[in-house]
């Protein structure tokens, strides 16, 4: 053992200068909604008031031609957040790794123009919302208007 | 020097807005309500999105409970967000038609995380 001493005392004294730090994050940012309540709502048959009152009120309303799209949305997440440093010789390191968490998972139902549901999708909201959106509708608008 | 390094812990609690409630938000009935009765129960919403020449508005009220402890080297902390939310939506002449509410404000939780 005594002669194993150097080598161990060799390895361990470039790490009396460092540094290990933790952090364990856990998030919880709204409810999600009743799975059930997302299978009950049927396309082509579902309206707003159905979707109002088996989901409650949703994260956001989006204007998405003549029609609109409605999301809910919610998060839980566990995460680590490790930081390390040390000085070896005149060089001082860092590391740090973390495993965040930044989708926000959730459900997003499209309606048309008469408010009856015409798709509804689930995923990260992040994807679900960034579709392209199409052109906005003005209604009434029946050509270039000149002021009066 | 010492008492930098003896665990510690925090709680924090913050809120956005408003409180609203299920009593305020059934002052609101669709196809009887207008913009006026619901700026008059709720005041001044914090979103309206244009929907064609509709329009829906958002009303918001989040608390956020944050706790958290210090064990040295290692950080353990909890952030629940909770909100309550209602919308209401408009026909053309800002007759309310629909109102959806959820009120989950008040199950904020400190939860501090012991994995």
């Amino acid at each position: 053992m005594d002669s194993q001493l150097p080598l161990v005392l060799a390895l361990v004294a470039p790490l009396l200068g460092s540094c290990v730090t933790g952090d364990y994050n856990q998030t919880r940012v709204f409810q999600p909604v009743p799975a059930d309540a997302v299978a009950s709502l049927e396309v082509g048959r579902a309206g707003l008031e159905d979707a109002l009152s088996g989901l409650g009120a949703p994260l956001q309303v989006i204007e998405l031609g003549a029609g609109a799209a409605l999301a809910w949305g919610w998060k839980e997440s566990a995460d680590w957040n490790i930081t390390g440093s040390a000085n070896i010789g005149s060089v001082r390191g860092r590391i740090q790794y973390a495993d965040a968490a930044l989708e926000f998972p959730g459900v997003v139902l499209f309606f048309d123009r008469s408010w009856t549901l015409v798709a509804k999708e689930e995923g990260f909201l992040s994807d679900l919302l960034l579709k392209p959106q199409l052109p906005r509708l003005v209604e009434g608008a029946s050509g270039p208007a000149g002021d009066a | 020097m010492a008492i930098s390094v003896l665990p510690g812990c925090f709680f924090s609690r913050s809120r956005t807005n408003p409180e609203l409630s299920p009593e305020l938000a059934s002052q609101i009935i669709p196809n009887q309500s207008t913009a006026g009765d619901v700026t008059r129960v709720l005041g001044a919403p914090n979103e309206v999105v244009q929907l064609g020449l509709r329009t829906a508005w958002r009303y918001e009220h989040t608390v956020e409970k944050q706790s958290a402890a210090f064990l040295v080297f290692l950080g353990l902390r909890g952030v629940d967000t909770q909100s309550d939310r209602v919308w209401v939506f408009f026909d053309t002449d800002g007759n309310v038609t629909n109102v959806g509410t959820q009120f989950q404000a008040s199950e904020a939780e400190y939860d501090v995380p012991i994995f």
